[in-house]
């Protein structure tokens, strides 16, 4: 049986906040990620599914445990480094204001790729391209501010997906839509996983992300609760995780 | 797209804060130019009028004269090749001077005595222009015996026009020297030492008094601009080189101005100093308001990658495009304002009634604008704006992205 290639692994991460009483928003959490999952963080507020997931994507540094991305630990990393390998292996899509106010959704799609300093015809095909992939082509010359929701954040995973990250990481990106953009932002989203073979992790507690992922860790006070790979989709058990404690 | 072209929106996003911003800088900026320009005008004011009303640019006397200027302090005059061999000299005039007492029928006074030859005195000094009342010494032999009385000594020793002066004094070989005079003008250049102190006679009547035969008591010049002094000293120092003579500079006669020029010089770096901070504090308070705002903006470009250089230059960026629309907006002001103050002038005397004693007859200044004045202005406030935008700029490259996100 072909075995997938780990993406990603988290062994024995913590993350303990300081402060006059210290609290453990994550507790020994192991598990694996592999390439082209889509993969939800669920579990109710306060569960540590956001730190998580800032963890993973090398936002923030755990007290303990390690996280390794493609092989590299990212809590060994200098910030400058880390910021670089989130710029060319990562995107990003977050709740509310994710785009830029001051530029177009073209321009916004077109930011990172100005940082890793991609040749400009590459980048305008490459913008061009996600833009009509993801049907935003009409609005690409509007600015935030008169989009709708759904709108910007679809162009946030836009830009999230440009230049072929290999993990895109979205922190409850439904939470503020209505049910029509958050199916058509669900769907979007499982479609770039399946065109470009792209990771996804998203954390959420919105039922219509969770019913459509291929695996679901549930958390519960910073520990994982369950992990469970969906039947029929992608279920092959190849990936595990588990709490260390 | 560029950093530039973000900062240039962020700087439109928030018009009425930026605008605010840039009046503050525009009206710093205009402040330091127009006032230093004041400054410039006030020192060039007073050191023209010190100059033109006695004391030239430059004075050759015999040595020690300046210090202790006697009777028989007495030299030979340059020679005409001399005086007029430098490209930088403008004019050169003779002068015997000396202190004597000046009696009317009713009263004396001590003056000081000045034998002038009239013609290459007015070239020199503005003594012809300063006549109020009466006329100017004739340079012929029929004026040999009027001389110019100063108004305050006038009124002092109640003369009138052409009535009888007679001046009492030491000759060089020690014999007593009267002669009479008829006042021929009143003389009022603004200067209340001279106009208190001050007889003007002919150069050829005062060498005769005193036994001079050809000798004079000085030389004094003035140099097509106050910029050839320098020159004109080096060059009448090598020609005089050996014979016993001084050269002196206007700072060397009168250090008093200089020293008040210095000090307000140092006065001017003050003002410039209090305007750069408040200046650049205006600047840093609108770039951490608009960082404030943009907490959330700027966790979302550092979780992208982008490096907290960027973050910095990015920040930079936009409170240098305010300063720069600052200057631009300061400098539209300062030529506004500098053509009212050019046209009108400013009257100082209105302000500080001593102010004639230091800048003489004319008090009304106008600014002096100096390109290199002006430059070093907006650059200091460019700098002052940029630098201090480093601290709001800091903050944000050093936020963590994941607190900055928190903040939505």
């Amino acid at each position: 049986m072909e075995q997938r290639i780990p993406l990603l692994r988290a062994d024995g991460v913590t993350k303990v906040y300081d402060g006059p009483v210290a609290v453990t928003a994550v507790a020994g959490v192991n598990f694996t990620v592999s390439a082209g999952e889509f993969l939800c963080l669920a579990g109710p507020s306060g569960s540590g599914k956001t730190t998580l997931l800032t963890l993973l994507g090398g936002l923030d540094r755990p007290t303990g445990g390690t996280v390794l991305f493609e092989g590299t630990d990212l809590s060994a990393l200098p910030a400058g480094r880390l910021s670089r390998l989130r710029l060319r292996r990562m995107g990003f899509v977050f709740q509310e204001l994710n785009l830029i106010p001051v530029l177009t959704a073209w321009e916004n799609v077109e930011f990172p790729l100005l940082l890793r300093k991609t040749p400009k015809q590459e980048a305008r095909r490459q913008v061009a391209e996600i833009l009509a992939e993801l049907n935003l082509t009409e609005i690409a010359h509007r600015r935030p501010s008169a989009m709708s929701g759904g709108q910007q954040q679809r162009v946030a995973v836009a830009r999230a997906v440009v230049g072929n990250p290999s993990l895109i990481l979205a922190d409850e990106p439904t939470a503020n839509l209505d049910s029509q953009n958050a199916a058509d932002l669900i769907g979007l989203m499982k479609r770039l996983n399946a065109t470009r073979g792209t990771t996804f992790i998203i954390a959420t507690h919105d039922p219509r992300v969770i019913s459509r992922a291929d695996r679901t860790v549930h958390l519960r006070d910073g520990r994982i609760a369950d992990d469970t790979a969906a039947a029929g989709r992608n279920g092959s058990g190849s990936v595990s995780g588990s709490t260390g404690s | 797209m560029t950093f530039g072209k973000i900062a240039f929106r962020n700087v439109r996003r928030n018009g009425r804060r930026t605008g605010l911003t840039v009046f503050i800088i525009a009206v710093g900026l205009a402040t330091l130019v127009m006032s230093n320009g004041l400054y410039d005008g006030f020192h060039e004011k007073m050191v023209t009028n010190a100059v033109r009303i006695f004391m030239g640019h430059l004075q050759v006397h015999g040595a020690g004269f300046h210090a202790n200027p006697t009777v028989e302090n007495c030299v030979e005059p340059l020679p005409d090749e001399v005086r007029h061999g430098h490209p930088a000299i403008a004019a050169s005039a003779r002068r015997v001077r000396f202190q004597a007492l000046a009696s009317t029928p009713t009263n004396s006074l001590g003056v000081i005595v000045i034998g002038i030859e009239p013609d290459a005195e007015a070239a020199v000094t503005f003594l012809r222009r300063s006549i109020t009342d009466g006329t100017y010494l004739p340079d012929t032999q029929d004026g040999r015996r009027s001389c110019l009385v100063g108004e305050t000594l006038f009124r002092t020793l109640r003369l009138s026009l052409h009535e009888k002066l007679i001046l009492i004094s030491q000759a060089a070989d020690g014999s007593l020297a009267a002669e009479a005079f008829r006042v021929s003008g009143i003389v009022r250049t603004g200067n209340p030492e001279i106009d208190r102190s001050f007889v003007w006679i002919p150069l050829a009547a005062a060498q005769e008094m005193l036994a001079y035969g050809t000798k004079i008591s000085e030389t004094v010049f003035l140099a097509r601009r106050a910029d050839d002094v320098p020159a004109v000293q080096e060059y009448l120092v090598r020609k005089t080189a050996g014979l016993g003579l001084e050269v002196l500079s206007w700072k060397e006669v009168a250090p008093d101005i200089v020293q008040l020029i210095e000090l307000d010089i140092a006065m001017q770096r003050v003002l410039m100093l209090i305007i750069s901070i408040i200046v650049g504090m205006a600047i840093m308070n609108t770039m951490l308001m608009a960082l404030q705002e943009r907490y959330a903006e700027f966790g979302v470009l550092l979780a992208m990658g982008t490096t907290p250089a960027q973050i910095v230059g990015m920040v930079l960026a936009e409170s240098l495009l305010i300063g720069i629309l600052g200057v631009a907006a300061g400098l539209a002001l300062t030529a506004a304002a500098g053509i009212y103050f050019y046209g009108h002038g400013v009257n100082l005397a209105s302000f500080a009634a001593g102010v004639a004693k230091f800048i003489g007859m004319e008090t009304t200044v106008r600014p002096l604008m100096k390109p290199g004045q002006i430059v070093a202005s907006c650059l200091a406030v460019l700098t002052s704006t940029t630098l201090i935008s480093l601290i709001p700029a800091c903050r944000a490259a050093k936020m963590n992205a994941i607190q900055a996100l928190r903040h939505i």
